[in-house]
């Protein structure tokens, strides 16, 4: 069986990564370093109320990331269960570091830089750190891209291994 | 038996008799948060947060298509001789 529909897989697994790398974002620089909050830079969390108010922004968001979880875990179960997904651990993580890399790279670029509703680490530095996540999400989206091009020499579908060994 | 039936009323007369804790989901600081988000710009904050995701969305959408086989009935890359599935002997 030759398998080449490699969309598939690596769609899933953008999503998840997607989602994983947010939930890296809200879980880590929000909550434990609180460093920022979704906004942050608009509503500043001086008191309570503002604190509060940037807690329900930053639910919203994680409640985003957790929907893309859920997304990509449906697009994988059904990438797994079609003769047509070359089942390839080297695309399945390419994309998952991909998805991770564009999530940085789309988010840093639409809230920290066109909308400025946060940023990384405000602050001295802020640009850097700004820049520092995009030049973050660019590594991880090459070494992604890299590892699903090595992946396309893989074109067996899931459970093909077990029946022919 | 006896002490049960004093002490359980009296536990429960001084519980009721204790002033409400002022716990947050419905403390001042809470509701005043919760009427911003949804008085000051609910719509295009919501937006925001979700335009990432729906970028990212989009994008997945494109590269699902990758390698798909197409519905003209061109034929695909030809298949690789498959090995024949293994057999099970006879006990």
């Amino acid at each position: 069986m030759n398998a080449t529909h490699q969309g598939a897989i690596v769609s899933a697994g953008i999503l998840l990564g997607t989602g994983l790398g947010g939930f890296v974002d809200g879980i880590l620089l929000h909550q434990i370093l609180q460093w920022h909050n979704m906004l942050s830079s608009v509503r500043p969390p001086i008191d309570l109320v503002e604190m509060k108010y940037n807690m329900i922004w930053d639910g919203v968001f994680h409640a985003f990331t957790w929907a893309m979880v859920a997304l990509g875990l449906w697009r994988l179960w059904v990438a797994g269960l079609r003769a047509d997904v070359p089942w390839s651990t080297r695309t399945f993580v390419g994309s998952l570091v991909l998805g991770w890399g564009l999530f940085n790279l789309v988010e840093g670029v639409i809230d920290h830089q066109i909308l400025g509703i946060h940023h990384v680490h405000p602050g001295d530095g802020q640009l850097a750190w700004d820049a520092g996540f995009l030049a973050l999400g660019l590594v991880q989206i090459a070494i992604g891209w890299a590892s699903i091009r090595a992946g396309r020499a893989d074109t067996t579908p899931r459970g093909y291994a077990l029946v022919s060994d | 038996m006896w002490r049960a039936l004093l002490v359980a009323p009296a536990f429960a007369a001084a519980l009721a008799a204790a002033a409400p804790a002022e716990a947050c989901p419905d403390c001042a600081a809470g509701r005043r948060a919760r009427s911003e988000v949804f008085r000051e710009g609910f719509g295009a904050n919501l937006l925001v947060a979700l335009l990432p995701f729906l970028t990212i969305g989009a994008i997945c959408v494109r590269v699902e298509a990758i390698g798909r086989p197409r519905a003209s009935g061109r034929p695909g890359p030809p298949e690789e001789p498959r090995a024949a599935p293994p057999t099970i002997p006879d006990a």
